[in-house]
């Protein structure tokens, strides 16, 4: 864990409300894991005040890629910054995903603002069914690119069905796991986490989900971002943010 | 350049700075970053005699300049601390305290003899946590249930002991004086602030608990006005703690009367803080040219500009 000051070599906008991050690191990012996160500081004035957990979309050769949504001050002061602006990005944070064994099937399921964990361990994997769904098509980012990934099979799912199928992204997954030996990777709202997980089970599938929850430090010294779990309280930031899906305690 | 501190007898920090209590959990993740035997003390996550869940999510709302926090006191509980973290604290040069509370004035009372033992230096005791029902604030808002309290777990520890109190009390002076009378060693000022944030899109509190306490530099000059005001008066040291986030902090609470000073919220934003503001400290006495960070102590001028 480092604090890199970083140079911003682009920031730009690639769907609604929703841009593309590109760092050039003052130094290596070592070791990182698709799953893991960066804490970065928005402002070198005291406002905002916390840093903001990032999944990391990508990286490599001393550039880092971060896809966010502008939900807040944090975000939306990020969104206004431009290519030679400077950042300060603290990390690789948490634990990544646990890879799938050599015989299964993989799924991916992304949902909103879900997709970068997802979008790096499939770029990564380079095998698999992705799953991404959306409001509308407004929301869906970086469709190119995914489609692009060698290996990957790619299903778009909108709500309203301005894109791809209409509905909810569980409804393609439910259509498309088996009882054969495979592992689902989910990240997005709770609802689809929660329902992600519980078409795992039907199916005995393995399933792994990438949790989000307000978060001051990243690394696990305030408690802030506590989930419930059969062993009790675990923090997003530091025992995950991936999870087992089996061990949370769904509400 | 001499930057010690004799806080109280048998505490000695080798620099005024150090971490706030449930911001730097046990160390462990702090020792990953820097060598903590630079800190001039170690304060952990408060204690209590079992171990505490703590309040439901989300327990953390960003506000300006700082933060509202509902954690509720979460924590290993006194046994776990002492079998699991307390060997691993000890491998430092540096003093290592242990913030502790209760939710009755017996469990004051035994976790401070339960915390007693080789490889603590000092308490710190939590009487103004303002997350949890029971478990400090009502300790700390009357003047004679603290005197009591405070009386009780002076006989049950020699170690040296600090009080942290709340800043939510009509005159902090009377709480500090009440800590004082019944032997405390050192006052800390002060806790965090009692405070709430509201959703106006849902119409619903942000945090899980409803109210947290609010940290971070929005509450400095809150506290340091504090400071000021009750280290003019008392015979023990204070150790102010409220928002610092500079060189420039540490000194203003120290020029208020504060002989430490313990960094919180700032070490979520930048976990270097540390390092950083202890070598700082001495850049500064060069520059001012200060032997001793001693003779900066409740050095305000009051007049002349």
């Amino acid at each position: 864990m480092k604090d890199l000051e970083c140079d911003i070599i682009k920031n730009d906008k690639v769907a609604h409300d929703t841009y593309l991050l590109t760092l050039k690191c003052s130094e290596d990012i070592d070791g990182w894991m698709p799953g893991q996160f960066v804490m970065i500081k928005v402002a070198s004035a005291i406002h905002p005040f916390l840093r903001r957990p990032f999944a990391i979309l990508g990286y490599s050769d001393g550039l880092l890629d971060v896809l966010y949504k502008v939900i807040g001050q944090g975000t939306y002061t990020l969104s206004n910054m431009h290519s030679g602006d400077k950042l300060w990005v603290f990390g690789p944070l948490g634990k990544g995903f646990c890879l799938p064994e050599a015989n299964e099937e993989i799924f991916y399921v992304a949902g909103g603002t879900g997709l970068p964990p997802i979008f790096s361990l499939a770029h990564h994997l380079e095998k698999g069914h992705i799953l991404i769904g959306a409001k509308t098509m407004d929301g869906l980012a970086l469709v190119e690119t995914i489609c692009n990934i060698p290996n990957i099979k790619a299903s778009f799912t909108t709500e309203d069905g301005s894109f791809g199928s209409k509905g909810l992204v569980t409804d393609v997954l439910e259509k498309s796991v088996n009882t054969s030996p495979s592992i689902i990777y989910a990240c997005g709202p709770y609802d689809m986490l929660k329902k992600t997980y519980m078409i795992a089970k039907r199916y005995g599938t393995r399933c792994q989900v990438s949790l989000e929850e307000h978060m001051a430090c990243g690394f696990g010294v305030c408690r802030g971002c506590v989930v419930e779990t059969i062993a009790g309280n675990m923090q997003v930031c530091k025992d995950g943010p991936i999870f087992d899906a089996a061990d949370i305690i769904w509400r | 350049m001499d930057t010690t501190i004799k806080l109280t007898q048998g505490l000695e920090l080798k620099n005024p700075v150090m971490n706030a209590s449930g911001t730097f959990a046990y160390g462990e993740e702090f020792s990953k970053l820097f060598d903590l035997s630079i800190m001039g003390g170690i304060i952990t996550k408060g204690l209590s005699l079992l171990p505490k869940k703590g309040n439901p999510p989300p327990r953390i709302v960003e506000t300006p300049c700082g933060l509202i926090n509902s954690i509720g006191l979460e924590n290993i509980g006194v046994e776990a601390f002492l079998n699991d973290k307390l060997p691993f604290l000890m491998q430092f040069k540096t003093p290592v305290i242990v913030n502790f509370f209760g939710s009755t004035e017996d469990e004051y009372v035994q976790c401070a003899r339960r915390l007693s033992g080789k490889g603590i230096d000092a308490l710190e005791m939590n009487v103004s946590c303002p997350n949890v029902k029971s478990g400090g604030i009502e300790f700390g808002t009357n003047p004679h249930t603290l005197y009591a309290l405070v009386r009780k777990v002076r006989d049950a520890t020699l170690k040296p002991l600090l009080i942290k109190l709340s800043p939510l009390v009509g005159d902090i002076s009377k709480m500090a004086f009440s800590a004082q009378d019944a032997g405390a060693d050192a006052i800390t000022c002060t806790n965090t602030i009692p405070a709430m944030a509201i959703d106006e899109e849902l119409w619903r509190p942000v945090l899980g608990n409803i109210t947290g306490g609010l940290s971070g530099p929005a509450i400095k000059p809150i506290v340091l006005r504090m400071v000021w005001e009750i280290s003019r008066k008392l015979d023990i040291p204070v150790v102010g703690s409220g928002g610092i986030a500079s060189v420039a902090d540490v000194i203003q609470f120290m020029l208020a009367g504060a002989s430490a000073v313990e960094i919180g919220s700032f070490s979520l934003r930048e976990p270097f803080c540390f390092p950083d503001i202890i070598n700082g400290l001495t850049q500064y006495m060069g520059e001012h040219s200060i032997d001793t960070i001693r003779d900066v102590i409740g050095k305000l001028k009051m007049c002349g500009r």
